[in-house]
């Protein structure tokens, strides 16, 4: 396999999603090619902060009374069956 | 019903959907608020724009209301409400006629490796800020699958279902996505 080819299948690999019989010569390329190594860490980096992300702290939120308003629940509550 | 739950004598969210469904409005309300932080923060990642993500948050919590009845409790409310969440987003992208391109791979440009020839061993700091901004940025469908697979941690397989793909589409946008997000870092990089 190629370069391309390897880089196809480096989130598979990183998600451990390859077979032994993919995931052994990606492992072989990326000790030997400096590239391919520097993509797949750079992917890994990617996934680790995607992670961090989830709990979404430091993000500003909207006002929830704001938003609670616009929904107009207590308009329309007196229609409801 | 959570440990928390137990100990400190809150509604479950089992019993404020029944009460909601049966018109307590302070029950819906109370819904809302130990939620709405979760499904605005899932909008804004799907959608990368806090305006939308404000609009699509009411549709969803307007919704909810509307469809309050039809939980049974069968899966956590959570669950449940993250798939409703997400429906509401994709019906959102559909009417905005910015389907996202799950079927049009071939429409693609295809991704060019950055390969950082000039320093090929070092990756920009990938901090919170860095990141968003490059997911924001992503089309439609690659953010859809990120957020859902990279951010809110789903498998594929319900990746594939709640979007209507194959896995094998899944993965195959995974893969595109975590690249075009590395360009992205790149070439924001490179311009600083």
């Amino acid at each position: 396999m190629d370069c391309a080819d390897i880089i196809q299948l480096l989130s598979d690999y990183h998600d451990g999603a390859l077979d032994e019989m993919l995931a052994g010569p990606v492992r072989t390329h990326l000790v030997l090619c400096l590239e391919c190594g520097v993509i797949f860490n750079d992917l890994t980096l990617i996934v680790t902060q995607a992670v961090v992300l989830r709990e979404g702290q430091g993000i500003a939120l909207p006002d929830e009374n704001v938003i609670w308003q616009r929904i107009g629940i207590i308009r329309r509550a007196p229609s409801r069956p | 019903m959570s440990v928390v739950e137990v100990e400190t004598g809150e509604p479950t969210d089992l019993d404020l959907a029944q009460q909601s469904a049966a018109g307590d409005v302070s029950a819906f309300e109370t819904l809302y608020r130990r939620h709405f932080r979760r499904v605005y923060l899932l909008c804004l990642r799907m959608l990368g724009n806090p305006a939308e993500a404000e609009d699509l948050t009411q549709e969803t919590f307007t919704h909810l209301y509307n469809k309050i009845g039809s939980f049974r409790g069968d899966s956590a409310f959570t669950t449940w409400l993250h798939r409703l969440t997400v429906n509401q987003v994709l019906m959102h992208f559909r009417r905005r006629k910015s389907r996202p391109e799950f079927t049009t791979f071939d429409g693609e440009t295809p991704i060019q490796i950055v390969r950082g020839t000039e320093n090929p061993g070092k990756m920009p700091i990938v901090d919170r800020l860095v990141l968003e901004d490059a997911i924001s940025k992503l089309p439609p469908g690659y953010r859809s699958i990120f957020v859902l697979h990279d951010v809110e941690g789903h498998e594929h397989g319900e990746i594939a279902r709640m979007l209507g793909i194959s896995e094998g589409t899944s993965k195959s946008q995974l893969h595109k996505a975590r690249l075009k997000i590395r360009n992205l870092i790149r070439e924001q990089a490179a311009l600083n």
